[in-house]
This record gives C-alpha cells, sequence and structure tokens, in this order.
C-alpha cells in the first residue's frame, strides 16, 4: 500500500493531491512546449538566416568571379590583339629590310643613274631652282658629271622658272642611293635618300602596304 | 465522522508531500526548458560556423570555377592567335613580292620620272 493510500487520509484530501499533481504536470507541459516554440524559433532562425547569408555571398561572389572573368578576358583580347598588331609590325619590318637589300642591288645597275638624276631634280624642283649643292655617297659622285649636273640644272630650271645651278657638295653621305639637295645658304634643304624616301612611305602609306600584305582586316 | 489529530497531520503532510511532487515536477519542466533552450543556441552557434565553412567552401569553388574559365579564355585566345598568326604569315608570303615592288616603286619615282 503506498503512502497517502492509507485509510487515514480521506478520499477528498487524495482527491485535492491528485489535482495538485495533474496541474502541476499541465504547467510543466505548458513550460515545454512553450520551450519547444522558442527552440524552434531559435533554430528555424538561425536555418533562415544561415541560408540567405550563404545565397547573398555567393551571389556576391558570383558577381565578382564573374567581373574578374570579364576584366581577364577583355585583356587577353587586348594582349592577342596587340601580339598580332606586333606580328604584323615585324613582317612589315622585314619587307622593309628586303626593300633596303634590293635597292642596294638596284644601285649597281644602269638604270640607276637616271633614278639618281629624277631624285635630285624633283628636289631641285621643290626647292624653286636656284643655287643648290647636291650630296651623295662617294660612290654615286662618279655618276654626276659636270655635263650631267649642267643638264640637269637646264631641266629644273625650266620647270621651277629660275636660274638654277648645281653643283656637288664636298661632304659624302653614308646613304645607300638617293642624294640631298639644299640651297647653298642652307636655308632649304629637301632629302631625297633612298633612306628618307624608304621612311615617308612607312609613315604615309603603312594603310597601303598592310593591306597589300594581309588583305582587308 | 470526526478526524482525530494524527490523521489530520497525516493528511496536511500528505498534501505537503504532493505540493513538493509538484514543485518538483515544475522544477524539472523548467530546467528541461533552459537545457532546450541552450542547445538550442549551441546548435545555433555551431549552425553559424558551419556556415562560415559553406561560404568559404563556396568561395574557392567559385574561385576555381573563374580560373577555369579565364585558363579556358587564355586558351581560346592563344589558339586564336596562332591562327591569326599563320594566316597573316600565308598571306604575307604569298604577297611580300607585291608590296616589295610597291614600295620600291615609290621609292624610285620621283615626280621627274612620272
Amino acid at each position: 500500500m503506498r503512502w497517502g493510500e492509507t485509510e487515514e487520509i480521506s478520499e477528498s484530501t487524495r482527491k485535492i493531491g491528485n489535482r495538485i499533481l495533474r496541474d502541476a504536470r499541465e504547467q510543466a507541459d505548458k513550460i515545454l512546449q512553450e520551450a519547444k516554440k522558442k527552440t524552434d524559433a531559435v533554430i528555424d532562425d538561425t536555418k533562415k538566416t544561415a541560408e540567405e547569408a550563404v545565397l547573398a555571398e555567393e551571389k556576391s561572389l558570383r558577381d565578382r568571379s564573374e567581373e574578374i572573368v570579364k576584366r581577364r578576358s577583355a585583356e587577353l583580347e587586348v594582349d592577342e590583339q596587340r601580339r598580332l598588331m606586333n606580328f604584323r609590325s615585324e613582317i612589315v619590318g622585314e619587307v622593309f629590310k628586303k626593300v633596303l637589300e634590293q635597292l642596294e642591288e638596284y644601285t649597281e645597275t644602269p638604270e640607276y643613274a637616271t633614278t639618281l638624276k629624277a631624285l635630285i631634280g624633283e628636289a631641285a624642283s621643290t626647292l624653286g631652282g636656284g643655287k643648290l649643292a647636291i650630296q651623295v655617297n662617294s660612290k654615286d659622285r662618279k655618276l654626276l658629271t659636270r655635263k650631267a649636273l649642267e643638264e640637269l640644272a637646264d631641266e629644273v630650271q625650266e620647270r621651277a622658272g629660275n636660274e638654277t645651278s648645281l653643283e656637288l657638295s664636298k661632304e659624302t653621305g653614308g646613304q645607300i642611293g638617293g642624294a640631298i639637295v639644299s640651297t647653298v645658304d642652307g636655308a632649304a634643304t629637301i632629302d631625297n635618300t633612298f633612306e628618307a624616301r624608304i621612311e615617308r612611305i612607312r609613315e604615309n602609306n603603312q594603310l597601303e602596304i598592310e593591306t597589300i600584305l594581309f588583305g582587308q582586316s | 465522522m470526526p478526524k482525530n489529530f494524527e490523521a489530520l497531520v497525516e493528511e496536511l503532510r500528505f498534501l505537503r508531500k504532493m505540493e513538493e511532487e509538484a514543485k518538483n515536477i515544475i522544477e524539472q519542466a523548467q530546467r528541461e526548458a533552459e537545457k532546450m533552450l541552450r542547445e538550442a543556441e549551441e546548435r545555433a552557434s555551431r549552425t553559424s560556423a558551419e556556415n562560415e565553412a559553406i561560404i568559404r567552401k563556396l568561395a574557392l569553388e567559385i574561385k576555381d570555377e573563374a580560373d577555369e574559365k579565364v585558363k579556358a579564355v587564355a586558351k581560346e585566345k592563344e589558339d586564336e592567335f596562332s591562327e591569326e598568326r599563320s594566316k597573316l604569315q600565308k598571306r604575307a608570303d604569298e604577297r611580300a613580292d607585291e608590296a616589295l615592288k610597291y614600295i620600291i616603286n615609290r621609292v624610285l619615282r620621283a615626280s621627274s620620272t612620272e
């Protein structure tokens, strides 16, 4: 027989005791249910916050990553174009190197004398005739005899409409071919050497040369 | 039937005992509730730490993906460069003579000879 179930405890007192225990259990249940609600809320909030944080961070990381990929791709594109441009320049450079080689060979041909005179005539006419000095390389001096210079001077005089005399400068140049023509007072000079003409062509006709070499880009 | 004094004392003891038990039940429930809450907070704290680890891992994965993409673009550009360079070289080889002739003609073509 349990304590409290002795005959000394009345039925009504036992009922009160049971009621006290039942109320206590109900209150305990409420406490636990409330705690469960709170813990569920804490866990749900944490989970939700964590998921949102991961999503937000993932979006931010992906956006940044995409930016980096775009920037690097653009840099690689620019780098590729720069390398191709350098390659084209190399090829053009090689062509100009061959031009110099062929022109050097050309100066050994009989036709060169005519070209040299034409180049001098062109420069002299551009200067408007007058007393002019002509600088050529040591080898080309032989091509410009007194007679040849006089004939050339007459041609220039006719074209420029100005009395013209041409004389060889005492100084010689190191050019492959062509001449530097100056007024004797040194006020004006036209460089019509092969090298200077090549340089001008390279500067002014780059697009045409590249179009011939590589086609329309 | 009227009770004697001992019986009343016995009933009061009984009721006090019931109250003690009730108090224990409630206190135990409170302790359990506190424990549940503490565990939930610990779990939340662990979740935050795990979350940081997930984000670090994700960051590495995304960085690797980006590196792969950049590598692929670099390879693509390198291939394009090689292909374009070959085309340029081939065209230039085919047309070098024409370019050479064009330049030499311009060098030699003084206005007086035109």
